[in-house]
């Protein structure tokens, strides 16, 4: 590939056109192996053909959603749009190529689809129509329809020929793009950098009204499919003329049943101007009459221009009408009575599928660069030129170099004077420095000034007021800030109650007792004692006791019967055998009582859940210990069953089987 | 080792130390530092919203129609305003004491969130004393008619000429404290610093097609500049009238455009425009106001982006058999 055709940084590519390699429809892939092999022929070799089905899809009636990548103007917005056409960019490079519409020219490759931007009042867009309705009656698409139903543009025929391109201009309004991948800009969201992208024909301007001020005009932008309507096009556009007409203030007239009668009979009329005729959403349609309003119809504001509309557009009323001495009708709110076959046969209601449509605003039609160039560009404080011409009656602005402007203030006792005040913007630099900041004030009043000419300055008074109101205006914020406080005061009290020990706090090694004391200063407390005690223990603690203990030194002496005795300590052992075991028999034998059992809460049975209970905290901590003991043996599992008891200890020891144990014997004993 | 048992038994022995548990949700830094929601209020407060226009600009001659107006922001103002919303439930005298000793710390909190308001996720924390605060207020039909106007500030003059794109990081660029339409066709935008040179762009909105116009009392007439189509350059010595369609608002007679951008050598290789070059001749390009004083004069700033439009007839070739499309 050309070095050429990758663009670079800041650059794109346009290409007149991307045609598929396949337009969408269904294909039969066809196949075909010929075999020949030494003395035998094809023939004799037959191998069947294989027939593949492609149904190469496209969107017909409905564009998907991520298959657009902007729309331009944004929709829904407002604004100076009148310089530029209207754009949509699609995903897909190959997307306005992808069909053929029957009769138009193959060079240059012509679009299936057109941009067209219908003001107000020019067309009606009905949503959800059913897919064989989206097409004017006696057009059929034939091939799959993507869309059980679709939106679609009903307008009359001589609209189509006087605001959609002509069958010259459809092929100019679209084509491909290339664009630097890196470009975010540039692309949008798209994956691969070759986008399609379908222009309008026709400068959203704004509309101007009965004394020449402009005007905003609605707009609405729709993606049209043109397959089977080629003809419904202009072939040519007519002579063109270098002035654009602008959309001025519609005259709606009301026509009574008479009245359009003697209209088309070329009889005098008796038109009157109605304002404010309810022109919901723009492009619905007024089909019921209203009351006496048989009639709704726009008049155009030059009869002659109009005619040559018509005449231009192939479409003229009856002769009759000729006459008519305030414009002719068009039929673009045409009522029911309007649908007389016998008149609407000059200018039928075609209906074209909208794959997407978006609507804007246009308001004013000055342009940015122009609007930019001519700005008054000053420093705040710096008057206008010109004074506007509507302040009659108001004193002159009294303006200082200092940006301060006098203002009317009335005074608590009720007293109407001059003030001075300079809102937070300011002409000339201000002294930021930590010194010159404005120290804190508890109420408005201090920040009165009175200055040298005896008047107040208000400013900073204002703003503390102004503030104050704002915050007193949120609720969340007034207890946000009381709540902040509470917890300062909270704080605080902690402090001081530590300070009374901060001899002792200060003390202790690795323990900082701060200026405030907060909440976790007890854990850090704890954390700084042990250390303290663990590192001095004797200091705490006492000496601790020596591993072993020396044994006592017996006395050797007298025979070995004395010494025995001695050792028992029982001296009376000595002598007889006889009486030393009656003296034995009788001493009695000190035997400690167990009344309680160890661990237990007295009086209460030990029951299954305590065993359970005990069982499980002793297997966890069985559990940890050896875990941290021989961490490798962690994710061994057990090889013990049982359902109910799910450990990862490493196997059953001995204080399992006591558990177990009691536990058994537990359950099996009555309840003491 | 300092401390000594005795020591230890004596002091605990006279305080009544009673620590409480810590509160849940409540961090330790929590009751150093103000609490986030209240300081990122005050911080929007710092940045005036919320506060009526009237008492930005006193008077309407200060900003008449049509007009932009710059401005230092007054520190001083803005922490009135502070100390006003802070006044706020300080009943008593220990209420404003306790103020009195925290107001210093909050508003160097202040000063320092205030910078990183704009900051975009994964820029580096903004630090340091709070700087002098500039802007402007826009009045035009500029701001309602084209929602999105970019502001770019810069610290420095950008010596890089048309068609550079200065990145949001960039170290020229300065940051955007506050840009917000307060009124339809009123722009507020806060500078952090005081820029030396400010550009304000039409949005972008990818590239556009349109002509020149021009609206009399009667219509509309439009003009439109032949660009050289090799070069991408518009030739201004060179342009077409743009012709419409009679009686239809607006519509503009594509072909006859063409047959005269054709005619005036806006065609490349053969007489006709395609689509592709009839796009390159429609393209237009944002326009840039840029405001400061220059040091250097530098040719065609009015133009945000100038690229080089290359078009390319050879959709052919790109598909042409074996060629895989990238």
């Amino acid at each position: 590939m050309p070095v050429d055709q990758v663009p670079g940084n800041g650059e794109f590519l346009l290409y007149p056109n991307i045609p598929p390699k396949l337009l969408a429809g269904k294909y039969t892939l066809t196949a075909e192996q010929t075999i020949t092999a030494n003395g035998r022929t094809a023939d004799q070799l037959p191998v069947d053909a294989l027939d593949v089905h492609l149904d190469v899809r496209s969107p017909r009636l409905v564009l998907p959603p991520d298959q657009v990548l902007s729309t331009f103007p944004p929709a829904e917005s407002e604004g100076a749009y009148g310089s530029r056409l209207p754009q949509v960019v699609i995903r897909r490079r190959t997307l306005p190529w992808e069909r053929k519409v029957v009769g138009a020219p193959s060079t240059p490759l012509t679009p299936w689809l057109a941009l067209v931007v219908v003001a107000e009042g020019e067309a009606t867009l009905l949503p959800n129509v059913p897919a064989a309705q989206t097409v004017t009656s006696g057009v059929t698409l034939a091939g799959a329809i993507d869309a059980d139903v679709g939106n679609c543009l009903e307008i009359r025929q001589s609209m189509v020929r006087t605001i959609f391109p002509t069958r010259k201009d459809v092929p100019l309004l679209a084509h491909a793009r290339h664009v630097d991948i890196n470009d975010t800009e540039l692309m949008m969201g798209d994956d691969d950098g070759f986008l399609a992208v379908v222009v309008a024909n026709r400068l959203p301007m704004a509309g101007r009204d009965a004394d020449g001020a402009e005007t905003p005009v609605k707009y609405t932008a729709c993606l049209v499919n043109l397959e089977g309507q080629w003809d419904r096009l202009l072939p040519t556009a007519p002579t063109p003329v270098l002035t654009s007409v602008l959309i001025g203030l519609q005259t709606n007239v009301v026509l009574s049943a008479a009245t359009m009668d003697k209209h088309v009979m070329g009889g005098p009329t008796n038109v009157r101007n109605v304002t404010d005729v309810p022109l919901s959403g723009g492009l619905v349609r007024a089909t019921k009459p209203v009351d006496t309003m048989r009639y709704i119809a726009d008049v155009s504001r030059d009869a002659a221009a109009a005619a040559q509309t018509r005449t231009s557009a192939g479409f003229s009323l009856t002769p009759t009408a000729k006459g008519v001495s305030k414009g002719e009708v068009s039929g673009v709110l045409a009522t029911e009575k309007l649908r007389d076959p016998g008149i609407f046969d000059l200018d039928p209601l075609l209906r074209f599928p909208v794959l997407l449509h978006w609507r804007f605003t246009t308001i004013g039609s000055v342009t940015f660069e122009l609007l930019m160039r001519n700005l008054d560009s000053g420093l705040l404080g710096t008057v206008a030129r010109r004074p506007p011409a509507d302040d009659a009656g108001r004193l002159p602005l009294e303006l200082v170099d200092t940006g301060h402007v006098g203002i009317e203030q009335k005074t608590r006792r009720g007293d109407s004077v001059r003030a001075w005040y300079r809102g937070p913007f300011v002409p000339h630099p201000t002294d930021d420095s930590p010194s010159r900041r404005l120290p804190l004030a508890h109420a408005s009043d201090q920040l009165r000034v009175v200055i040298p000419d005896g008047r107040e300055d208000l400013s900073l008074a204002s703003a503390f007021e102004i503030g104050r109101l704002l915050a007193l205006a949120n609720p969340n914020m007034v207890a946000a800030l009381l709540r902040w406080r509470q917890l300062h005061y909270a704080t605080v009290r902690r402090t001081s109650a530590w300070q009374v020990n901060a001899a002792l706090l200060g003390a202790i090694d690795g323990f900082v007792l701060t200026k405030r004391i907060g909440s976790g200063a007890a854990t850090e407390l704890t954390r700084a004692m042990m250390r303290a005690v663990t590192n001095a223990p004797s200091q705490f603690l006492g000496s601790p006791r020596p591993l072993v203990d020396p044994g006592l030194k017996l006395p050797f002496a007298g025979d070995a019967t004395t010494l025995m005795a001695n050792a028992f300590g029982l001296p009376a052992l000595r002598g007889d055998p006889g009486r030393v075991l009656e003296t034995l028999q009788k001493t009695p034998v000190r035997v400690a009582k167990i009344t309680e059992r160890v661990g237990r809460v007295p009086g209460e049975a030990f029951t299954e859940l305590d065993a359970t209970v005990l069982g499980r905290t002793l297997e966890t901590r069985v559990e940890r210990l050896v875990s941290d003991a021989v961490p490798q043996l962690r994710d061994v599992q057990p090889t013990r069953g049982g359902t109910s008891r799910r450990t990862r200890g490493p196997s059953r020891d001995a204080l399992d089987e006591a558990i177990d144990r009691l536990s058994r014997s537990r359950s099996t004993e009555p309840d003491e | 080792m300092n401390i000594t048992a005795p020591l230890l038994l004596q002091s605990l022995k006279v305080s009544g130390m009673k620590l409480a548990p810590p509160a849940p949700g409540t961090s330790p830094e929590a009751t150093d530092l103000i609490p986030e929601e209240l300081r990122d209020w005050l911080v929007r407060l710092r940045l005036l919203h919320d506060v009526p226009f009237a008492y930005f600009v006193a008077d309407t001659q200060l900003l008449p129609e049509e007009s932009i107006r710059w401005f230092y922001v007054d520190r001083r103002w803005t922490d009135a305003l502070v100390q006003g919303a802070l006044s706020v439930g300080t009943v008593n005298t220990d209420d404003r004491l306790q103020l009195t000793e925290r107001y210093p710390e909050i508003r160097d909190a202040l000063d320092t969130a205030e910078r990183n308001v704009r900051r975009r996720e994964g820029d580096p924390l903004m630090q340091g004393a709070a700087g002098p605060i500039s802007g402007f207020i826009l009045r035009s039909r500029a701001v309602s008619g084209w929602p999105g106007l970019h502001v770019r500030a810069f610290k420095d003059e950008p010596t890089e000429g048309d068609g550079f794109d200065y990145p949001d990081d960039h170290p020229l660029r300065m940051r955007l404290l506050r840009l917000e339409r307060l009124a339809p066709a009123v722009l507020l935008c806060l500078f952090d610093g005081i820029p030396k040179e400010v550009h304000i762009q039409e949005p972008r909105q990818g590239v556009q097609f349109g002509v020149i116009q021009t609206l009399t009392d009667s219509g509309m007439t439009a003009t439109l500049p032949v660009r050289n189509p090799t070069a991408g350059i518009d030739e201004t010595s060179q342009s077409v009238s743009v012709r419409f369609r009679p009686n239809a608002a607006g519509v503009v007679d594509i072909q006859r455009l063409e047959r005269d951008l054709a005619a005036k050598g806006g065609a490349g290789a053969d007489s006709t425009l395609d689509s592709a070059e009839y796009a390159l001749q429609l393209i237009r390009f944002p326009y840039r106001q840029i405001y400061g004083q220059p040091d250097t004069p530098r040719p065609n700033t009015d133009v945000v982006l100038r690229p080089t439009v290359r078009y390319v007839t050879l959709a052919t070739v790109l598909f042409q058999d074996g060629v895989t499309p990238p």
